[in-house]
């Protein structure tokens, strides 16, 4: 079963600039078929439209043209600082997000608890958001995003700012926490090769807003295939 | 749903009282503006008392209510724009669109914040002038002059809505909001009775709600405990209704517009 279907979408950006408007391209005739329960992970160089795809699919942007399925609740990780009251402490944020998703009281208590615990964040998690660490502010982002028990979490650039061994245990809970244990479709956006080989179940490879191909990340874990090759054949 | 509304309006709250040393400042700021029209007064005007349409109050009392209820409609002018900046300004704004909270909540959640710190704001001036030029305290403790308040806090909630529309559609008009509030002081007899003003600005004084709403206001001070103002606050009530509804319908369809077209979030 797909849980996200896409035909030919299209996004173009128009910035006002003076008396006229002034045209991006972001998503070009993009056709996408995202099955249940795998990690799905689109790959792209910088300004290659992964972020703006993963909007269009989370509901925060709409698309220009084409159309767009998606089957099940999405959460969105953005990891880039935004979606916290960084004045308010991490259990306050999870608990005001929870109250947008009308979960409040007892259960938004007991979720709250369970993610804290699954993400091993109960040593911080009273502290203020400004004073946390990239690290810290990537999990309390994913707890965030599984307050409302998504079938489809949206991550972009997950381990942009983690260091090796925080990179490292992030692989571990996304794939045996987050995919395994909770049953959760990933779509990940990266631009790091050796990541997205060794944690996807499938790759895609955006460049200039349009999907080059897609594959199977077995393909290149097995060595059939050499990613990085893949991926200077059409950027460099 | 009560719980769902505390903990949005928590957040607005948190958001202006994490330093409570600025907030102190806040209403330091307000004993200090008193005490410089202390001075004012000596110089000029001292306790003489101000004739309006039937009834007559010193000028320090006239220009205190004018002033406190001036504090009061700059915040209810700022309650769906400031609500919207500090959503948009966190990206908290993206959660707002992914779990399709309404956005009508949250607005709701900021005016009740607002009013209730205008209220303070209020209160504060109030104290401060019963410190400093020994204003009486009593007739400000009228529940009806709570409700004239109220009401003249939901208009400009609404012109405040209608501004924000325009700023949401073509990301421009933040002036607008001060030419809106300028416009209310320096022509809604916060400072002069309108009374005194030359024909034609008598004419704006009327459009402006704020002249209504401090006509009804000083006459509750004035003439405390009094019945015959239930009428004025019923019509004041009306055009709170209508201004509501006009800000309402024109809020929902600039929302519309500025969400299918990536106005809303700060992408772009």
């Amino acid at each position: 079963m797909n849980v996200i279907e896409i035909e030919n979408l299209t996004k173009i950006f128009r910035t006002p600039l003076l008396f006229k408007k002034v045209s991006h391209v972001a998503l070009d005739n993009v056709t996408l078929h995202l099955e249940q329960g795998s990690i799905h992970t689109i790959l792209g160089p910088n300004g290659a439209g992964k972020t703006t795809l993963l909007l269009i699919m989370a509901g925060i942007i709409a698309p220009t043209s084409g159309k767009l399925k998606v089957n099940g609740r999405t959460g969105l990780c953005t990891f880039t600082g935004r979606g916290f009251w960084n004045y308010m402490g991490g259990i306050e944020n999870l608990r005001y997000c929870s109250a947008l998703f009308n979960i409040v009281g007892r259960p938004a208590k007991k979720r709250i608890d369970r993610l804290v615990d699954l993400l091993e964040m109960r040593s911080y998690i009273s502290r203020k958001v400004s004073t946390y660490s990239a690290g810290m502010k990537q999990k309390l982002s994913i707890a965030q995003s599984l307050l409302h028990d998504p079938d489809i979490l949206l991550l972009d650039e997950p381990i942009a700012h983690l260091d090796p061994i925080a990179s490292k245990n992030f692989h571990w809970l996304l794939k045996e926490r987050v995919s395994q244990e909770l049953k959760k479709t990933i779509i990940l956006s990266t631009h790091q090769l050796e990541e997205a080989q060794e944690l996807s179940d499938r790759l895609y490879f955006l460049f200039g807003g349009r999907l080059l191909w897609q594959k199977e990340a077995e393909v290149f874990r097995s060595k059939q295939e050499n990613l990085l090759q893949e991926y200077l054949n059409v950027v460099g | 749903m009560f719980k769902k509304f505390w903990i949005l309006f928590s957040a607005f709250a948190y958001e202006d009282t994490r330093h409570p040393f600025e907030f102190l400042i806040r209403y330091f700021y307000l004993f200090i503006s008193v005490l410089i029209y202390r001075f004012f007064f000596d110089v000029v005007l001292s306790q003489k008392n101000i004739q309006l349409d039937d009834f007559s109050m010193p000028y320090p009392v006239f220009l205190i209510s004018g002033v406190a209820a001036m504090h009061l409609i700059y915040l209810a002018i700022k309650v769906v724009d400031g609500a919207l900046l500090s959503l948009r300004s966190s990206g908290v704004i993206d959660w707002v669109l992914i779990s399709h909270s309404s956005f009508w909540e949250l607005f709701a959640a900021k005016a009740l914040w607002y009013f209730f710190l205008g209220l303070t704001e209020f209160s504060a001036i109030i104290v401060s002038s019963r410190l400093v030029l020994g204003v009486s305290l009593r007739p400000f403790l009228s529940p009806m002059l709570f409700l004239a308040l109220l009401v003249l806090f939901l208009i400009y909630m609404a012109i405040g809505a209608l501004v924000s529309c325009l700023i949401l559609v073509f990301r421009r008009g933040y002036s607008l909001f001060t030419f809106v509030n300028q416009l209310s002081i320096l022509f809604g007899g916060v400072f002069f009775p309108v009374k005194s003003f030359p024909g034609p600005l008598k004419m704006v004084a009327q459009i402006m709600p704020i002249t209504h709403g401090l006509k009804l206001i000083r006459y509750l001070i004035a003439v405390p405990n009094t019945g015959d103002t239930i009428g004025q606050i019923v019509l004041l009530g009306i055009a709170t209704i209508f201004s509501l509804l006009l800000g309402f319908v024109f809020f929902k369809y600039s929302l519309a517009y500025a969400i299918k077209n990536d106005l809303l979030i700060n992408e772009n």
